[in-house]
């Protein structure tokens, strides 16, 4: 079966320049994301994995490259991309249910609508009863739990995530994750394609259909790894943990050559 | 009924130049942070219109709006409703400027990721990003334009005198009559309108501000009622809408229509000013006085320093302890309002009076302190709130107190908006310098030397009079140029807390 190519990311290069000093960031990033897959993107720390994020969303623009989506160039912002942020980036004066309506309202749906809409984004990442408190009065674990709540709400074709489970206790994590994929496996909302950012490797060969590896800065891949395991995976599967040693090799021989 | 009468007239007119700074402060703030290049030439503009020692500056100001306005009341309501509005506005747009410039970067992320339009972006993230420094800067605009209420509302023309109803005047009145009960009631009733102000208004709103800033913990404030009555009246009389294209017209790209008005308007503000510098350089000099100028500003500069580092430290206890701690920050501000406001430099004169030449000295600088003090206090204070909790709570952890805690954490982490409130004293202390060199009592005239009192000697020659505000101007400029701007660029930059 050949998939239909929802994004199509072509020679991503991208130099910050800061007080006179160049840093280059991303060095010839291409990947396809398929209609149906699930991506994750793994790498060391600084390796611009944010950044690769931060450009399909539209929030960055000054790259060299090409950003395709559905074979033309990718709108900037792409309504049908939606994103979690690794800071949660909550809008501090606006209470959770707010900071979910305000996406909506955005998008132009009706008042009715938008509160139905946020109550059961809410609900489904477990933070009911907590509509109304702002992001200050809420821990980590529950912010983050807002931000998956607020990309998810606008019903997005592709889902950007970026360390989407990092900040949150073991159970809650499993069960937020397993909430996601069945989202995305059900295929009842409009939602595609998921791109992941993760630096768990546990938890991207339990989630992921194809894992690209990053370099440490300027990020460049270095390997790509198929996952092509059954759901629901089992990470004490022999399989599972074949492929887990397989990403860690790689990750470790870029550290050797380096 | 004559007060209250007198008081209505000057709220009013403070509250119309603060609706109308506020209206400027949002378009300048907002514009000179949407491109380096605005950047730099609005903010150096700012910074001299910041300078300007305000008082030196009315009769130049007054005489253009009588001009314009035939000497009709209007024109003279007018007069004064600018000058107090040049007590307000750029310390509004200075605060907007540097929100919008640090403006949590997260923040502008989601409105592009998930796809705001420009306005939606304005209304819901920029504009609500500005309320806790609108707010907190509106406290010294409040207490700035009650504090030169007087100079705004008598209004010399030539040889003759206009008054305008209002406190100010009232007050001078009262004085010249040697009504001491008279001038007591009013500064009373300027007390009694600003402690309403605080308790039915600002306060609540500063409480409630604490809401929109990035970086807060712990429980969130509730919303006042004041809150939803401003947000209802604001909503009725369209506000939002005229917000929203305030900062979008002042963030947009100029066109090339506007660009070339710009030009012209500039060539022609850069030719006036040429012309001006010209006439002024061009014979009959008056010679007698600008031989005393450099004296009269190194005498002055003196007692401006004195006051502004005596500023600084009797601020930094009230600073210390508003560190984290936002009730007693609040407190500090409802207080530096209300006692910022009165009008201090009434009590100047009779006191002068009393103590007689002999100690003029130190009393011209106790009273450099009452318009350079709340300056030093504001800021100070509201960086101390600010201070991440992080630092404070890390030095707890590692034990760290002392003088090893004042050295290594609480005097950098405040250093930025020390220097902020130093630099804001020093413009403060310049314009009080004015009045407090010089000074008529009954018959009787007290004089120490200075630039404030070889200005006022000089109001009946324009050349003399100009001459002297741009020697005094140009001296602020270049001391905020080569040292207040430099030490504050290096100080954010080392000490930045806010990423
Ligand atoms: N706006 C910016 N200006 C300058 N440098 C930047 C900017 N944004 C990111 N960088 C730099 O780009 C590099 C990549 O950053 P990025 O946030 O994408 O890394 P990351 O892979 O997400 O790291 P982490 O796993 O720690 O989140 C870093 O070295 C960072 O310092
Ligand atoms: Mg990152």
């Amino acid at each position: 079966m050949t998939a239909v190519t929802l994004l199509d990311v072509k020679n991503l290069n991208l130099t910050f320049k800061e007080k006179g000093k160049e840093l280059s960031v991303l060095e010839d990033i291409s990947f396809t994301l398929d209609e149906g897959e699930f991506l994750c993107l793994v790498g060391p720390s600084g390796s611009g994995k944010s950044t690769i994020l931060r450009i399909i969303s539209g929030i960055l623009n000054e790259y060299t490259g090409e950003v395709l989506y559905k074979g033309e160039p990718n709108p900037q912002p792409n309504p049908n991309v939606s994103m979690v942020f690794q800071s949660f980036a909550l809008i501090p004066w606006l209470t959770v249910q707010e900071n979910i309506e305000l996406v909506l309202e955005a998008r132009g749906i009706a008042p009715r609508q938008r509160i139905r809409t946020a109550l059961r984004y809410i609900d489904m990442v477990g933070l009911d009863s907590f509509e109304d408190a702002y992001p200050r009065e809420l821990s980590g674990g529950m912010r983050q739990r807002v931000g998956i709540a607020r990309a998810l709400a606008v019903e997005p074709e592709i889902l950007l995530m970026d360390e989407p489970f990092s900040a949150l206790d073991v159970l809650t994590a499993a069960d937020l994750r397993e909430q996601v994929v069945n989202l995305w496996l059900e295929k009842r909302l409009p939602l595609k394609s998921v791109l992941m950012v993760t630096h768990n490797m546990e938890e991207a060969v339990f989630l992921a259909d194809r894992i690209l590896v990053l370099s440490a800065r300027p990020g460049h891949i270095i390997g790509e790894i198929s996952v092509d395991l059954p759901r629901p995976r089992d990470s004490r599967d022999k399989a599972f943990e074949e492929i887990l040693d397989k990403v860690y090799s790689m990750i470790l021989s870029s550290r050797i050559k380096s | 009924m004559q007060l209250i009468s007198a008081a209505l007239w000057s709220t009013y007119r403070i509250f119309v130049a603060y609706f109308l700074s506020l209206a400027f402060g949002i378009f300048y703030g907002v514009s000179a942070s949407s491109g380096p290049r605005r950047e730099k030439i609005m903010i150096a503009i700012l910074d001299i219109l910041q300078s300007v020692p305000i008082l030196g500056f009315f009769p130049v100001a007054i005489a253009f709006f009588v001009a314009v306005f035939r000497g009709q009341r209007i024109g003279l309501e007018l007069a004064a409703i600018f000058l107090i509005f040049t007590s307000q506005a750029w310390n509004i747009a200075f605060g907007v400027y540097e929100t919008v410039k640090t403006l949590p970067r997260e923040l502008v992320e989601v409105g592009k990721a998930f796809n705001f339009s420009k306005t939606f972006t304005i209304q819901r993230i920029y504009l609500p990003a500005m309320v806790p420094t609108i707010v907190f800067n509106s406290g010294v605009s409040m207490a700035n334009g009650w504090y030169f209420l007087m100079a705004s509302e008598i209004i010399t023309l030539g040889s003759q005198e206009v008054k305008l109803p209002g406190l100010g005047s009232s007050m001078m009145n009262y004085l010249a009559q040697g009504n001491i009960l008279g001038v007591v009631m009013c500064i009373g009733t300027i007390v009694l309108i600003n402690t309403l102000l605080q308790v039915l208004i600002f306060r609540p709103l500063v409480k409630w501000s604490e809401l929109f800033q990035y970086n807060a913990v712990g429980t969130a404030p509730e919303w006042p009622a004041v809150a939803d009555v401003l947000f209802d009246f604001g909503k009725a009389l369209k506000v939002d809408t005229v917000l929203v294209k305030l900062v979008s017209t002042g963030t947009k790209k100029l066109s090339a229509a506007a660009k070339y008005v710009f030009y012209v308007i500039g060539a022609a503000f850069v030719g006036g000013l040429g012309y001006l510098i010209f006439w002024l350089f061009s014979p009959p000099y008056p010679s007698n006085i600008l031989s005393q100028i450099p004296a009269a500003l190194t005498v002055t500069t003196m007692r401006v320093v004195a006051a502004v580092v005596i500023a600084v430290f009797l601020a930094l206890p009230f600073v210390i302890r508003s560190v984290k701690n936002t009730t007693a920050a609040q407190n500090i501000y409802s207080l530096a309002s209300i006692l910022g406001s009165i009008p201090a430099v009434v009590f100047y004169p009779p006191i002068v009076a009393l103590g007689g030449r002999a100690y003029m000295e130190p009393l011209s600088i106790l009273l450099l302190l009452t318009g350079s003090f709340w300056y030093a206090l504001f800021n100070m204070s509201k960086g101390a709130m600010l201070l991440p909790g992080v630092l404070t709570e890390m030095a707890q952890v590692f034990n760290i107190k002392g003088r090893l805690y004042y050295k290594n954490i609480l005097i950098p982490a405040i250093l930025p908006p020390l220097i902020t409130g130093a630099l804001t004293a020093w413009g403060g202390a310049w314009n009080a310098s004015i009045v407090a060199e010089h000074v008529q009592f009954g018959d009787k005239v007290y004089s120490i030397p200075g630039i404030g009192a070889l200005l006022v000697q000089s109001t009946s020659d324009t050349k003399a009079l100009l001459l002297i505000v741009l020697c005094m101007t140009a001296l602020i400029v270049l001391v905020n140029m080569l040292f207040w701007r430099p030490w504050y660029s290096k100080a954010a930059k080392k000490y930045n807390i806010t990423e």
